[in-house]
């Protein structure tokens, strides 16, 4: 027998009390019943628990549940897909569950370069072409490689891409990245965020956010220089966010430069 | 394990956590995504609470890897100032917003444990739910909290927090 029943409760088994977490033994609970300073000091962390609780609801803010459905949904079913060692059904074809959330996501991977006019993987590495986005086999970019794409002698593989208007705040996710690969962030003079990984990787856009799941690295994000708004998200983490101040760079940078700046993943 | 029901009965909690606990939206959401896909990966099965403590221990783990890094830190707590705006719109705005800024400068001043404790225990998680996902002794768990929540409270209340 450690408590008598004169001993006042310390606050470690006043607040079991308040949170209903655990018994009181028979001689506390005597005591809590007789004290009325106990019970004094149990009505004021009763108020301590109502101002905490307001405390840490006024942080809360409202969040697009529907949106975070498809984004998690989808992420779901590539990891899990990769886990299985199967290939991931194009997102242009997977079926969402619903009509109604399925148009809370635009596919823009729908459009081929042959199904363009002109030469619409040259009109959109320059910045001139419409369509939002291109599957196509260009250059690889070479390993060295600058804030431009690479010319026309180097070896051809598969890419693809993803341009989009920078005029708002825009949020880029980019997921399937492995250990050791690069992502490229190239400052560029225009107004448009582009992203760029090899072919097999897949690019979705809703309001104010990309989503690229790529299928390997390098991936080479191009962010205009005046004061777009972007956040780049590599993994679930921040990269970089830019603005209209300096760039806040967070991520695990390699170099960085006019140019731009390089992370590796970790 | 349908993917809508467990969706619905845990995300929502569970970003709220890792934006209380993170103070940044971005973080949040991703957090409890990735959480969310570990899940499904490692097929965990069982009932809803049993679900949720491994979501939130999980998530817990994500934000100390990616965000304790004091400089990180600073940055996402630069990335999301605490002064409150100016009192030029409606009183009750503003109050909104100072009593928010001050929620967030006080549970950042909170060391890393103390703030996932409380912040677990006021999502509704058991002592014995917080001890497994904060990796600390049960029995202590007890001590633990109350000193966060004082802490807390002093901090609101613009204290000086003890060494
Ligand atoms: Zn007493």
């Amino acid at each position: 027998m450690t408590r008598s029943e004169t001993d006042h409760l310390d606050e470690v088994a006043l607040l079991a009390v308040r949170d209903d977490v655990s018994a009181l033994d028979p001689s506390a609970v005597r005591h809590l019943e007789a004290c009325a300073a106990c019970r004094d000091e149990l009505e004021g962390l009763r108020l301590r628990s109502s101002l905490v609780s307001g405390a840490l609801a006024s942080l809360d803010v409202s969040w697009d549940i529907e949106a975070a459905r498809a984004r998690v949904r989808e992420a779901v079913s590539v990891a899990t897909a990769e886990a299985a060692g199967a290939r991931p059904i194009p997102l242009a074809r997977r079926s969402w569950g619903g009509g109604r959330r399925a148009a809370a996501v635009v596919v823009l991977l729908a459009a081929t370069a042959s199904a363009l006019p002109g030469s619409p993987v040259r009109q959109w590495l320059q910045g001139r072409g419409d369509a939002t986005s291109v599957t196509e086999a260009i250059e690889a970019p070479r390993e060295s490689t600058g804030p431009s794409i690479p010319g026309p002698e180097s070896a051809v593989a598969e890419w693809s891409g993803i341009r989009l208007d920078a005029s708002a705040p825009l949020r880029v996710s980019v997921r399937g990245l492995r250990a050791g690969e690069e992502v490229r962030v190239r400052w560029t003079d225009g107004d448009e965020v582009a992203v760029l990984a090899p072919a097999g990787s897949r690019f979705t856009s809703a309001d104010g956010e990309v989503e690229a799941v790529v299928s390997a690295g390098p991936v080479t994000v191009e962010v205009p220089r005046g004061g777009a708004r972007a956040t780049l998200i590599v993994g679930g983490t921040v990269y970089l966010r830019s603005g209209p101040g300096a760039p806040e760079v967070t991520g695990p940078v390699v170099s960085e430069s006019d140019a731009g700046v390089t992370f590796r993943v970790r | 394990m349908d993917f809508d029901n467990t969706f619905d009965a845990l995300y929502p909690q569970l970003v709220r956590y890792c934006h209380r606990l993170t103070g940044d939206r971005d973080s949040a959401e991703d957090t409890a995504q990735e959480a969310l896909v570990r899940l499904y990966q490692h097929g965990v099965e069982g009932p809803e609470s049993a679900l949720r403590g491994w979501l939130f221990k999980t998530a817990t783990h994500l934000i100390r890897d990616r965000y304790r890094v004091d400089e990180n830190r600073r940055r996402l707590l630069a990335a999301n100032p605490v002064t409150p705006t100016r009192p030029d719109g409606p009183g009750e705005a503003f109050d909104r917003e100072e009593r928010r800024a001050l929620a967030r400068k006080a549970l950042n001043l909170l060391p890393e444990r103390d703030r996932e404790m409380l912040l677990l225990r006021y999502e509704g998680f058991s002592y014995k739910e917080i001890a497994v996902a904060v990796d600390v002794a049960a029995t202590s768990v007890g001590t633990l909290l109350a000193r966060a929540e004082k802490r807390f409270v002093e901090a609101l209340d613009g204290e000086e927090l003890p060494a």
